[in-house]
C-alpha cells in the first residue's frame, strides 16, 4: 500500500522549507548516524512519525555552507530488503523523488559489514555520499584507507568524518549538495552469476513505465529478489503480466542453476563486492577488546556486572531522583508558588476560577517538572552512557533468557528496572525495543512497577504503620502480578517476541557533548509532550474538585470501594486524584479526612485499620500510575493503547486489592 | 550441525541457513562464512563472531543455521554442562 501523501512531508520543518535541497541520513545501527545528525543539525530539530506508521523520522535544519540543508535522519538498518514498518518507510522515503541526495553512513572500523548496505543503495541508483565515520577509531586501531581507491571502486564520493569531534561535517554537506545534481548510474555489484541475469531484464523493462523513483536495472533486481511492490508495479500496468513472467522464469533458472533463492544469491554476491572493495581499499586495523569487556560479556562475570549496573540505575534513580525531586519541590513551593499565587489573585481573584488555574500551572507545572527533571533527565543520561558505550547491549545479552519468559527481548531489562524510579522516562525508554508488540507488554509491565512515588507511599503508610514484614508482602504481591501479566500477555497477544539478532561491540569510551545533546534532544521533547497534557489533567482534576463536582462522582464509585475494597470512601477519592502526583495519594488522604472526621483524623491510624492501610497502598500501587505517564503512553503506544493499559490496570488494581482484602479478613 | 550446537571457542563454516535467510545475509551469516562462538548463555542466546562483526543471536537464530564444525576443540567442561543440561 503506497501512501498518496508525498513521504517526508509529513515533517513540518520540511512543509515550511520546500525551497531547501533534502539530504537523508541513512546507516546501519551504531554507525554513528544519529551522532552525526546531533552535530549537523544543533539543536533545532523536529520529530514527526511517518504517516500511518509508529517510525519516528527526525529533520533537522544544518546550516553549513552557503545555504541551509534539510536533513532527514532515517530508522538505522542493515539493510533495505525484508519485512518490517521501518525498512518500509525507508524505501518509500528513498525513493519518492523528495530526497535530493543521500549521505550513507559507515563505521570505517568494520567498512566490509557496513559496505553492504552502501551497495544497495548504489544498486537503487541514488545520488550518494558516503561518510567514513569514526575514522579516528580506525587510525587509533592501526588501520587505514585509500579514500581515493576507495571513492573509484565505489563510484561515489567519500568523506572521512568524526561525528563525535565534529570533523569532516562541512566536506560531507559540500558533497552531499554537488552529488544532488549528478546521480551515478546504478551499478548493482553483482557477480557473474547473478549479474548477467539482473541486465538481461532490466533490459526488457527498458520499453515500459518503471516504478516511480527507480531505473530499470534496480527495478528488475527488486523483481528478480520478489519484493512484493515492484511485483505489484507491474502487475497493474498494461503489459506487466509479460514482464512478471519472465522475472518468474529467471526466478526459476537462477533458483535451478545456483541451489538458492535468487534474493539469497544476490545478498551473497552483494558481500562478496564488499569484501573485496574493503580488502582492496583498506588495511583493517586490531580491534582491541578490554580485558573489563570480556568479563562483562561472560555469562559467569556478566551476571554481577548486569546486576551492579541495576543497582546503580536503581539507586541513583531510587534516591537520587527522590533528593533533586524534593529539593525542587520545596524550591518551588518556598519560591515559585507563593508567586503564582498572589499573581492568580491578583487576576482573577479569590473565586473558584483562579483556584481552578492554580491547580494547572502551580500543581500541575510543579507535578510535571518533579517528574522531568529529577527522574526524566537523570535516566535520560545513564540511558545514554549504557548506549554509547555498548554496554546496553551487553546487558541485552545476558538478560534475554529471562526476559524472553515475558515474550520480551533482553534489551527489555533496562527500561524495566528503571520503572523502578520513575515509569515515565522507563516507557520513553521501550524504545530500545524491536516490534510494537514488545513495546506493548514492556510499557505495561512498567505501569505496574512501583516508582519512587509509589514507594513513598508503601513505606509512608505501610512500612511506617504496620512493619516491614508487611511491606514486604506488598512487593512481593507486586512482583507476582507482573510477573504474572507479563506471562499472560506473551501467551495473549498476537505474535511472538522478535528473535534476538543485535549487534555488540568492544566498549566505546563516550564523549561528553554526545552524551549531552543526546540528553537533551530527548528531553526536550518530554518536556513538549507531558508538560501541557500534565497541566491539562490537573486543570480538569482542578475543577472537578473546586465546582465540588468530584463528592457528587464519587457517589457511584462508593459500591466498590466500600463494599469490595473495605475502604472508606473518601479514601477512594483521593485514589482518583492521586494521578496526579502518586505520592500525594497519602497527604490527600490526610487533608480530605480532616474535612469529613475532623481533627481526630491527623493519623492515618485514626481511621482506618491495618486491613485498610495494606490495601489502600496496593491499589494505590498497581493502578496506572499517574497523568504524566498516560501522557507518554498515548504518545508512544497511541492513545488507544494507552487508554486500554490504563482500564487494565485499574481493572487489575481493584481485583487485586479486593482478593486481598477478603484474604486478610479471613485471616483475621 | 547447527551453529545452536557450538560450545564456546569452537568454529564452524556456515553451510546454511534456514530462517530469515535475506536478513541474515546481510549481516554475513551467508553459506561459506566462518564463525565462532565467543560466548552462550545457558538455555540463552549466543555470541557469535562472523568477519570483522560480532552478534548476539537468539536461540532459535542459531539453530537455523547449519554449520560444519571447524578444528573442533575438546572441552571437558563443555561436556559436563551439556549432559547436566540434558537431565
Amino acid at each position: 500500500m503506497k501512501h498518496s501523501c508525498h513521504a517526508v512531508g509529513a515533517a513540518p520543518l520540511l512543509t515550511l522549507r520546500r525551497d531547501l535541497p533534502v539530504v537523508a541520513l541513512v546507516g546501519n545501527p551504531n554507525s554513528g548516524k544519529s551522532t552525526l545528525f546531533n552535530a549537523l543539525t544543533g539543536l533545532q530539530v523536529d520529530t514527526a512519525h511517518y504517516p500511518g506508521t509508529t517510525v519516528e523520522i527526525l529533520t533537522g535544519l544544518a546550516a553549513r555552507g552557503d545555504r541551509p540543508v534539510v536533513l532527514v535522519d532515517l530508522p538505522g538498518l542493515y539493510t533495505l530488503r525484508g519485512e518490517g514498518e521501518e525498512r518500509r518507510v525507508l524505501r518509500e522515503i528513498l525513493l519518492s523523488g523528495d530526497v535530493d541526495a543521500v549521505i550513507a553512513v559507515v563505521d570505517a572500523t568494520n567498512l566490509a559489514r557496513h559496505l553492504y548496505l552502501v551497495l544497495e543503495l548504489r544498486s537503487l541508483g541514488l545520488p550518494l555520499v558516503v561518510a567514513l565515520n569514526m575514522i579516528d577509531l580506525l587510525a587509533s586501531q592501526e588501520g587505514r584507507v585509500d579514500v581515493g581507491e576507495l571513492e573509484r571502486l565505489l563510484g561515489v564520493p567519500v568523506v572521512p568524518t568524526v561525528a563525535t569531534a565534529g570533523r569532516g561535517l562541512d566536506e560531507l554537506i559540500q558533497k552531499a549538495l554537488s552529488a544532488a545534481s549528478k546521480p551515478p548510474p546504478p551499478d548493482a555489484f553483482l557477480g557473474p552469476e547473478v549479474g548477467p541475469a539482473v541486465a538481461e531484464l532490466s533490459a526488457a523493462l527498458e520499453e515500459g513505465p518503471v516504478p516511480p523513483g527507480l531505473s530499470p536495472l534496480p527495478a528488475a533486481l527488486s523483481l528478480l529478489e520478489g519484493d512484493p511492490e515492484v511485483t505489484r508495479f507491474y502487475s497493474s500496468q498494461p503489459g506487466g503480466e509479460l514482464l512478471l513472467r519472465l522475472a518468474m522464469e529467471a526466478r526459476e533458472h537462477l533458483e535451478r542453476s545456483l541451489g538458492m533463492p535468487p534474493a539469497v544469491a544476490v545478498a551473497i554476491a552483494r558481500h562478496r563486492a564488499a569484501e573485496r572493495i574493503a580488502r582492496q581499499a583498506m588495511t583493517s586495523g586490531v580491534r582491541r577488546e578490554s580485558r573489563l569487556w570480556s568479563l562483562a560479556i561472560s555469562p559467569r562475570t556478566g551476571t554481577f556486572f548486569l546486576l551492579a549496573v541495576l543497582a546503580v540505575l536503581f539507586s541513583v534513580l531510587f534516591w537520587g531522583g527522590n533528593f533533586l525531586s524534593t529539593v525542587l519541590s520545596a524550591a518551588w513551593t518556598t519560591a515559585v508558588s507563593p508567586l503564582l499565587q498572589s499573581a492568580v489573585r491578583g487576576l482573577f481573584g479569590e473565586g473558584a476560577a483562579g483556584r481552578t488555574l492554580l491547580w494547572a500551572i502551580d500543581a500541575g507545572l510543579l507535578a510535571a517538572l518533579s517528574v522531568g527533571i529529577p527522574y526524566v533527565l537523570t535516566f535520560y543520561i545513564l540511558l545514554a552512557l549504557l548506549e554509547d558505550t555498548g554496554f546496553l547491549n551487553i546487558l541485552a545479552f545476558l538478560a534475554d533468557r529471562l526476559m524472553r519468559r515475558f515474550g520480551l527481548h533482553g534489551r527489555a531489562v533496562i527500561p524495566l528496572v528503571a520503572g523502578a524510579g520513575c515509569n515515565v522516562p522507563a516507557i520513553i525508554g521501550t524504545r530500545v525495543l524491536p516490534t510494537m508488540r514488545e513495546r506493548t507488554i514492556a510499557s505495561t509491565l512498567i505501569t505496574l512497577v512501583p516508582c519512587s512515588a509509589r514507594t513513598a507511599v508503601i513505606l509512608g503508610a505501610v512500612a511506617l504503620y504496620l512493619g516491614v514484614l508487611p511491606a514486604l508482602a506488598l512487593y512481593l504481591i507486586v512482583v507476582g502480578v507482573i510477573a504474572t501479566v507479563g506471562w499472560g500477555l506473551g501467551k495473549v497477544l498476537p505474535g511472538r517476541a522478535s528473535p534476538l539478532v543485535m549487534e555488540v561491540f568492544p566498549f566505546r569510551r563516550p564523549t561528553m557533548r554526545v552524551l549531552w545533546r543526546k540528553t537533551w534532544a530527548r528531553f526536550r521533547e518530554f518536556l513538549f509532550v507531558a508538560l501541557p497534557l500534565v497541566m491539562a489533567g490537573s486543570l480538569v482534576l482542578g475543577s472537578l474538585y473546586e465546582t465540588g463536582l468530584v463528592w457528587r462522582l464519587s457517589r457511584p464509585l462508593a459500591p466498590v470501594v466500600e463494599g469490595w475494597l473495605g475502604l472508606p470512601a473518601v479514601a477512594g477519592l483521593t485514589l482518583v486524584f492521586a494521578v496526579l502526583r502518586k505520592e500525594l495519594a497519602l497527604q490527600l488522604l490526610v487533608a480530605l479526612a480532616l474535612v469529613r472526621y475532623g481533627p481526630s483524623a491527623e493519623s492515618l491510624r485514626a481511621f482506618l485499620t491495618g486491613r485498610q492501610i495494606f490495601v489502600y497502598a496496593l491499589v494505590n500501587t498497581l493502578y496506572i500510575p499517574c497523568i504524566a505517564t498516560i501522557a507518554v503512553l498515548g504518545r508512544e503506544l497511541g492513545w488507544r493503547r494507552a487508554l486500554l493499559i490504563s482500564v487494565f490496570t485499574v481493572g487489575l488494581a481493584i481485583a487485586v486489592g479486593g482478593v486481598a482484602n477478603r484474604v486478610i479478613q479471613l485471616w483475621g | 550441525m547447527r551453529l545452536a550446537d557450538l560450545k564456546p571457542g569452537e568454529r564452524g563454516r556456515i553451510s546454511g541457513v534456514a530462517a530469515m535467510a535475506e536478513f541474515l545475509a546481510a549481516l554475513g551469516f551467508i553459506p561459506g562464512a566462518r564463525v565462532r562462538v565467543r560466548q552462550r548463555v545457558r538455555g540463552g542466546p549466543l555470541l557469535v563472531e562472523v568477519g570483522t562483526s560480532m552478534y548476539a543471536l537468539g536461540q532459535e537464530v542459531a539453530a537455523a543455521i547449519a554449520v560444519e564444525p571447524e578444528g573442533e576443540r575438546l572441552s571437558w567442561g563443555g561436556g559436563l554442562r551439556r549432559r547436566r543440561r540434558g537431565r
